[in-house]
């Protein structure tokens, strides 16, 4: 299903031109509540005799998903961003997951982005992994990995799962549309449905889960450029601030078991607070110098210490990833991704800091912003 | 304020400083040990699947992507 939401160009041209696609009446549930759809459209040739396209008046990310939700007729229902790239048995993987568990209902699942930057793109498919050639791209292939292959992977082992990325997630159709859909009004509604969903279950005392594929089966292009950068993490601060208040009465709640007690408060003070105690911290540290209060010794150890693990942590990540998944084969490119662990807490990290609080002072004192710019510079083809 | 206060004070956020990096260290080595745990128990299930057997299974549910 593509849903075209109010594009200005001629997207929708081209897509009727290069799949034969012609209007189709089809009843429109009642309860949908999105802007108005313009038209319907499925293909004239059997090969596509599965494509759907909706053409509807722009109203957001969420808005466009919620329409292919509601129009969707299948029991489950991924949602994928337009600039990703799955491997041919990424959707088998994902069906798989969802009807292996006979004692719990698997209400999503859930995957791992991989970086497509510079890899070898043909046909819509992944010919050769390549490491990407900036670096920026590559700081956020090291991230990725120690979020996706260690953080994620963790939270999925004691089912507290909170977020499955908006670019790779699938969901169990009819309990994505008894909470209705993602939130229309938040930038983190990738975040914010597993909220509502697990909540809705929680409470229904029904027997659920998230399942969390490991395997390297969505591929999509990260941003090169610093603005592009700071843009897209001060949108995921915003949304995650917009969650945990939206879903306040969770913290420290006995009611809601490890999501309360154990995820909620991980959101909380290590995706929220931390960059702000970080980025205080840091002044701190220089008025406390001034003051010459600034227990020099202490702060040392204290910092090469935290410094060393860091970089102990990453070098694991990238370590496992080889071990389970070896995508990238070349000796250089794995000393440079362990350089790039390195230097990360000196260079990419600080950024991230500044990014996410750009992004809470936004929120906290409401300067309007929405997505930002989504410039992307396509896969490289050769 | 009196020094000698401020001092303890000063050694009382040292040894806060101190316990939240310990917090930190633990929570990150729990994770890197559960992530490593699940890897391994998805790769032991999942290594020798036949998925074309899942895409001709009659159990196996419709799926949309949007």
């Amino acid at each position: 299903m593509v849903v075209n939401d109010g594009s200005k160009d001629d997207t929708l041209q081209k897509m009727i031109d290069a799949y034969d696609l012609e209007k189709v009446e089809r009843e429109i549930d009642p309860d949908l509540r999105s802007k108005p759809i313009r038209g319907i459209y499925k293909s004239k040739q059997r090969s596509f005799s599965k494509l759907t396209v909706i053409d509807k008046e722009n109203g957001g990310k969420s808005d466009a998903l919620n329409t292919g939700i509601h129009l969707s007729r299948s029991q489950y229902v991924g949602c994928i961003d337009v600039d990703c790239l799955l491997i041919p048995d990424a959707l088998l993987h994902v069906v798989k997951s969802f009807f292996q568990r006979t004692q719990k209902r698997v209400i999503a699942v859930g995957g791992v982005i991989r970086v497509a930057n510079s890899c070898k793109i043909a046909g819509g498919t992944l010919e050769e992994i390549r490491l990407p050639k900036n670096w920026l791209a590559r700081f956020q292939l090291l991230e990725y990995t120690r979020s996706f292959l260690l953080g994620r992977m963790a939270w999925g082992r004691i089912d507290s799962l909170l977020i499955i990325s908006g670019a790779f997630g699938f969901f169990d159709r009819e309990i994505a549309l008894e909470v209705g859909g993602y939130d229309t009004n938040t930038v983190g509604e990738d975040m914010e449905i597993v909220f509502r969903m697990r909540r809705y279950m929680h409470e229904r005392k029904l027997p659920y889960t998230i399942e969390y594929i490991p395997d390297p089966l969505c591929w999509t292009e990260v941003p090169e450029t610093t603005k592009i950068l700071v843009n897209q993490r001060d949108r995921w601060a915003r949304g995650n601030l917009e969650t945990l208040f939206t879903h306040k009465d969770m913290f420290f709640n006995p009611k809601f078991g490890r999501l309360g007690m154990l995820s909620y408060p991980y959101w909380f003070f290590y995706e929220w607070l931390a960059p702000i105690l970080e980025f205080v911290g840091f002044f701190s540290i220089l008025i406390f110098y001034y003051m010459g209060i600034l227990n020099l010794e202490f702060f040392v150890a204290i910092t090469l210490t935290v410094y060393a693990f860091s970089i102990m942590f990453s070098f694991y990540a990238i370590l496992w990833d080889v071990f389970s998944y070896n995508q990238y084969t070349k000796t250089k490119d794995i000393l440079i991704l362990m350089f790039c662990a390195i230097i990360e807490p000196v260079t990419f990290h600080p950024l991230v800091v500044i990014s996410a609080i750009r992004g809470n002072y936004k929120k906290l004192f409401n300067v309007k912003s929405g997505w930002g710019s989504q410039v992307r510079k396509g896969f490289a083809k050769t | 304020m009196d020094s000698g206060l401020f001092n303890i004070l000063i050694e009382y956020l040292n040894i806060v400083f101190l316990l939240f990096t310990v917090v930190l260290f633990t929570l990150f080595s729990i994770m890197g040990y559960l992530s490593t745990r699940n890897s391994i128990h998805y790769k032991n299930k999942n290594s020798f699947v036949d998925l074309s057997k899942v895409m001709a299974s009659p159990l196996a549910p419709s799926l949309a992507v949007c």
